[in-house]
């Protein structure tokens, strides 16, 4: 080999390294924050939510459940655990994650048209998957011609809106959020 | 195919390695030919008959015209592109006006229009072509021999579909050499793919979501939030147009061929000249030499010189598209020329001079674009309306404010930059140390995945 041709395959690699590490020390970064947030699903998956209800639904039940209010009304810690554009059947892996990293639940509430709806945000949830295998899987196995590329890419997976929220959620808690635009919400 | 997909990633595999070990000329060309044959029928395979009919046309009449010089040949050559362009472009277009014109003497027309299908980049290569045998008639370019020379040039795939329009007298003489692979050409051609990527993935496509919204339902939105979807499609439109050319000519550099710069941070211009010689560089000289000096240039007085340049720009907004909102587009650009050269005919001098004219031309561009944007005329005034007469300017009002920060964060990065590379001797000379290139290089390359829109979102520029 050449020194030049040894010189450019130098260059490459060193900016592949540059990359990699880039990478990777985003993807430590976005786990710190995960870890330090007060979004629901943080919370969820680092194993710092304790509820006796939970709320499952789409934007119709974020919007329609307020839950400061039903656990002062109930005496229950109330939690809503709902998103914009959540079906089924990603929100069938949140609840069995639920199920697994919290002490149990008395009363599980899921807003019926999320049953009815797609997937529209399952890859949202991404920030998540070092905390969950159930959601790894459940994303591998998407018909998604993403998913090479998150696999190769940690930060692929910070790429989203649902982890901008869980950034600005730090220091913040995510259950007082109301509708600001109108509309009732469940006592 | 689009550059922004992974079939592209595939073929350029293929593709390079070919290129570069072929034994010869005569195969690096069959070879350059096929590739963007494959290219180019990868949209629809029918397209193929129309780039080859184009290329075997142009390529034989120029071939008359040079034996026998006569005018003739010439008008025929550019009655014919102009004709084929006419069809696939603006056929519907005129035939619904003059339905409309019909109907509104009271007379009722019925009618069918023919679902023409736009050929991808059909402007683009029919003035390379028309290029080609314009510059073989007024004796600046050497006639080609080559037909297979030619079709490459006509066909070549980085630039086929969205420009820049390269002229045969750059390309042709290019295309004389076997070309191997050079480290250098490979580092600055990489180097303008992966900004162009950038452009196009990180900032294009990001805002591409809340220009559409604005655009499509502009009644929904109030005065703030308008504004800001005109400021974004100004953005979207510089980065996914100057994202493609860069990404070509980048392209172009690997295969040793040098096309020629696009745009040149227009967003900095200082008035409208300056403007079209940062903007779309290849058209608007491509105008100049082609339109504006065969109708006089500025020979003939001031009302000519007026004319000349309104008629041109006129001409250059109904190059991208049939319909009135590109019209009115080319009149605006048109009367901003015109009322520049009448009233403000001198350079901009000093800091505040300088800004306040940017400021103005930019604001400027922007008010053009909502027309260039628009779906219909009506739809252009309600924006501009719902801008100039809005209840309120409230940033409470907005929607997806996460993704909307992030946008606007993009948004104003790039032009942040832009500022600092035009006005900073010192930027400038520290961005040339390879050091700091390559660390850029990785830097935007980190981006792609961290930032990027993955949607597959066509490049702008395809429609035209």
């Amino acid at each position: 080999m050449s020194i030049s041709n040894f010189k450019n395959l130098k260059a490459i690699l060193f900016i592949t390294l540059c990359v990699f590490v880039m990478d990777r020390t985003a993807g430590v970064i976005g786990n710190m924050i995960v870890n330090k947030s007060n979004f629901r699903y943080a919370k969820l998956y680092t194993g710092r939510l304790d509820m006796d209800v939970a709320i499952f639904g789409n934007s119709r039940g974020v919007h329609s459940f307020y839950a400061p209010e039903l656990s002062e009304n109930l005496c229950r810690n109330v939690v809503n655990l709902s998103y914009n554009g959540l079906g089924i059947k990603v929100l069938e892996v949140i609840i069995r994650d639920v199920l697994e990293k919290t002490d149990g639940l008395d009363v599980a509430i899921i807003e019926v048209t999320s049953v009815l709806s797609g997937n529209n945000s399952e890859r949202q949830l991404a920030p998540f998957t070092p905390y969950s295998k159930n959601l790894t899987n459940f994303l591998n196995a998407q018909s998604d011609s993403i998913i090479p590329w998150r696999k190769l890419f940690t930060s692929y997976r910070l790429n989203g809106e649902l982890f901008y929220r869980v950034g600005f959620y730090i220091g913040r808690d995510d259950q007082s959020w109301i509708n600001r635009g109108g509309g009732g919400y469940s006592r | 195919m689009l550059f922004n997909s992974e079939v592209f990633l595939l073929f350029a595999f293929i593709f390079f390695p070919l290129y570069f070990f072929a034994p010869g000329l005569k195969f690096q060309h069959s070879i350059t030919l096929v590739a963007s044959y494959v290219f180019y029928g990868w949209w629809d395979w029918r397209f193929l008959f129309l780039i080859g009919f184009c290329t075997i046309f142009n390529f034989y009449i120029t071939q008359r015209l040079a034996s026998k010089r006569g005018k003739s040949w010439l008008v025929f050559s550019i009655v014919v592109n102009l004709g084929i362009l006419g069809i696939f472009k603006y056929y519907n277009f005129f035939i619904d006006q003059l339905i409309t014109m019909i109907e509104s003497f009271g007379v009722n027309a019925h009618h069918s229009t023919l679902s023409i299908i736009l050929p991808v980049g059909i402007s683009f290569f029919t003035f390379q072509t028309m290029s080609y045998v314009i510059d073989v008639w007024r004796g600046k370019l050497q006639l080609q021999g080559s037909l297979l020379n030619f079709a490459v040039y006509v066909s070549l795939f980085p630039q086929l579909v969205a420009g820049p329009i390269v002229r045969a007298s750059d390309l042709l003489p290019q295309l004389e050499v076997l070309h191997r692979f050079k480290w250098t050409n490979f580092w600055i051609g990489m180097e303008k793919v992966i900004l162009g990527l950038v452009l196009k993935i990180v900032i294009a496509d990001r805002l591409a979501p809340f220009v559409e919204r604005t655009f499509d339902y502009p009644s929904t939105f109030d005065g703030l939030g308008l504004m800001i979807g005109v400021f974004f499609f100004a953005v979207q439109i510089y980065g996914d147009f100057a994202g493609y050319s860069l990404i070509a000519i980048g392209l172009g550099k690997i295969m040793g061929l040098d096309f020629p710069v696009n745009f040149r941070r227009p967003y900095m211009a200082v008035n409208f000249s300056d403007f079209w010689r940062r903007w779309h560089i290849s058209l608007s000289s491509w105008l100049r030499d082609y339109l504006y000096i065969s109708l006089g240039g500025n020979r003939g007085g001031k009302f000519k010189t007026n004319r000349n340049l309104m008629l041109t720009m006129v001409l250059g907004g109904l190059w991208h598209g049939a319909g009135w909102p590109f019209m009115v587009w080319g009149v605006l650009h048109g009367g901003y020329l015109v009322l520049q050269r009448l009233f403000w005919p001198f350079q901009a001098k000093g800091f505040f001079s300088i800004w306040l004219s940017r400021i103005l031309v930019f604001s400027l561009v922007c008010f053009a674009w909502v027309f260039f944007r628009a779906d219909s005329f009506q739809s252009a005034i309600s924006i501009i309306k719902g801008i100039v007469f809005a209840d309120s300017y409230s940033f409470g009002e907005l929607r997806n404010k996460f993704q909307l920060i992030i946008a606007f964060g993009l948004a104003l990065s790039l032009l942040i930059l832009e500022v600092f590379y035009e006005d900073s001797y010192k930027f400038r000379r520290f961005t040339r140390c390879r050091n700091v290139r390559a660390g850029f290089a990785a830097f935007l390359l980190f981006t792609l995945p961290f930032l990027g829109t993955f949607t597959g979102g066509s490049f702008v520029y395809f429609q035209f």
